[in-house]
């Protein structure tokens, strides 16, 4: 497959991002004309019939929506190269069970019904707490083997996961609760969520992108990164460091969704190359957007409640992949 | 100059290098030959900066390896290792482009200068028209002159290679080995693993020959290569075989015995 040029295609991902996020805006049980969203994007404190539906209601949804699918698939993109592991994704360190594991507690002792920040609260510190955990066994157990790394986040997600299914098992009442946060939803968003999401993830997805250079040899051989003078280890802990941050808050406000952290960093590599540079930036744009989608679909179709957005996020986006799969066979290699 | 001294190095308890000592001067082309396990890989990697030395010192133009930041060593050596396979759809000059990082900045990006460099690369390796092409759609030979070019877009003083001309035919050992040569001849110091003797002593200026962990001799290839030397070494016997008026010699293998 001819390759799209890099800036080009980063260019093309942010008018997508753009034109997604217009178009989210009208769509709800109260559609909204075009040029009532133009009108209201510029004039933020003037007082339109939609200025509360747009900016109280849909606004701090759809950017927290597109703040957690750009964090998912930047950190998805730069754990694949760190670990040169096609199959990693946001979670492979252990980040989503640590989150499931707080967040399962301060349901079942009921934090929640005492105050509802609780749960992000737990869910952020579940996730810091693992993600230190593997970095620490990484750094002192496990010698200088990236699959090592993985294997320590690995053996960590299996065992909290383990401790989870126990505590809902033992639980029965609040099973149901845990279950829906577990498979993701964006409908408990609000502002303040957007900017906690905002100061952390942003400055985080800058210099990962710059950063993200550094992965290029990385992904070709240790010894190659090495002998361009990169500090490998001291590297990959900063990367594994700041995207296990983003995802780790991704989690804590929107559960475990799936799929976006994994595909979306393939998509963009089969179609742009592997310059992690331009996987990273583009993955920033292709990814919120595409959480929008879903979640646009998700609180458009509901049938008793709404869809988890992870559902939606899988059922569209997988045989995309795997038609470009198909047509780029030997791509990871 | 590199100076190596008393080095040791073992894998858990497997000891790989047990108290390596040489010198190579500018300008050398050392060849460091020896049975398959002989620990060939492990002394390049120590060199190379990629393993930590257990024991012993390992000095660059005086100054020892562990004084060097990952960067100021990249600056002086470029390290080709012997695993060139998994390349992703990176094309030939991205690849080579990699050289630069060592001279760039976090943010910086390539300057005109930079480019330049990476240009004469190509040339000198004469990939400059594949460039554009992915490292997928080209030949063994042609991905090994890449990691070279790379190497040599690097700038260094000091060139570290892990079998180069493995997996390669005849043609392309002997185009990879004159680019190599060339590469002496502007004032590079180079050192290799190498399987093939005879191609060694063609084109190297020193060879050691490590049996067992230590350096069974060091020198002259005429000096290191002989019948004595390679039975020792290798487990084989060989006759030395003189062409024309040439210092050099060169083994011929005989079969063994009982087969």
């Amino acid at each position: 497959m001819k390759k799209i040029g890099g800036l080009k295609f980063i260019a093309f991902s942010i008018i997508f991002f753009i034109l997604v996020i217009i178009i989210s805006i009208g769509i709800g049980p109260v559609p909204i004309p075009l040029q009532e969203i133009i009108y209201e994007l510029f004039n933020p404190y003037a007082s339109g019939p939609y200025h509360i539906i747009i900016w109280e209601l849909r606004m701090p949804r759809i950017i927290l929506a597109s703040l957690v699918g750009a964090s998912l698939a930047v950190s998805g993109a730069v754990m694949q190269g760190i670990f040169r592991n096609p199959l990693s994704d946001p979670y492979v360190t252990g980040t989503a069970s640590g989150a499931a594991l707080g967040a399962t507690i301060s349901i079942i002792i009921g934090l929640v019904s005492i105050n509802i920040y609780f749960l992000p609260l737990l869910a952020f510190l579940g996730a810091s707490a693992t993600t230190i955990l593997v970095a620490i066994i990484a750094t002192y157990s496990t010698g200088p083997k990236s699959e090592n790394m993985l294997l320590a986040g690995l053996g960590i997600s299996i065992f909290f996961s383990a401790i989870v299914s126990y505590l809902m098992y033992m639980d029965g009442k609040d099973l149901q609760t845990v279950f829906y946060w577990l498979m993701g939803s964006f409908s408990g968003a609000q502002w303040n969520y957007v900017y906690i999401m905002m100061i952390f993830a942003i400055p985080s997805m800058i210099i990962l992108g710059i950063m993200g250079r550094d992965i290029d040899p990385m992904m070709i051989g240790e010894d190659h990164a090495y002998s361009l003078g990169i500090d490998v280890k001291k590297s990959r802990l900063i990367f594994f460091i700041l995207s296990s941050l983003i995802t780790g808050l991704s989690v804590a406000f929107s559960g475990i969704i799936g799929f976006v952290g994994l595909i979306i960093p393939h998509i963009v590599r089969i179609i742009t190359g592997p310059n992690n540079r331009i996987v990273i930036l583009s993955s920033i744009f292709i990814g919120g957007g595409y959480m929008v989608i879903a979640d646009t679909i998700a609180r458009s179709f509901y049938i008793i409640e709404e869809l988890p957005v992870g559902i939606i996020t899988s059922i569209i986006g997988v045989p995309v992949f795997l038609y470009l799969l198909m047509r780029e066979r030997d791509y990871w290699r | 100059m590199i100076e190596v001294k008393s080095l040791k190095f073992s894998y858990n308890d497997h000891s790989v290098l047990k108290g390596i000592s040489f010198i190579v001067k500018n300008n050398e082309i050392l060849g460091i030959l020896g049975p398959n396990g002989s620990g060939k890989t492990t002394l390049l990697n120590l060199i190379g900066g990629i393993l930590k030395k257990k024991e012993g010192e390992i000095l660059i133009n005086g100054k020892k390896i562990e004084n060097y930041s990952r960067k100021e060593l990249a600056r002086i050596m470029a390290f080709v290792p012997q695993d060139t396979s998994t390349a992703f759809d990176f094309n030939v000059f991205e690849i080579v482009s990699m050289g630069r990082y060592p001279h760039l900045g976090i943010m910086d990006s390539l300057t005109e200068k930079d480019k330049n460099i990476i240009i004469e690369a190509l040339k000198k390796t004469e990939i400059y028209d594949l460039r554009n092409k992915s490292t997928r759609q080209i030949s063994g030979g042609e991905r090994q002159r890449v990691f070279i070019a790379r190497a040599i877009a690097q700038d260094p003083e000091i060139i570290l290679l892990d079998e180069p001309t493995s997996n390669l035919d005849i043609k392309y050992q002997i185009e990879i080995l004159d680019i190599i040569e060339r590469m002496r001849s502007q004032g590079k110091t180079i050192l290799m693993s190498m399987h093939d003797v005879n191609l060694a002593v063609r084109y190297c200026t020193k060879i050691a020959l490590i049996h067992n962990g230590n350096i069974l001799a060091f020198g002259e290839p005429e000096n290191v290569i002989n019948e004595k030397n390679i039975e020792i070494a290798y487990g084989i016997k060989g006759k030395i075989i003189r062409n024309g008026g040439e210092k050099i010699a060169y083994i011929l293998p005989e079969k063994f015995n009982g087969f």
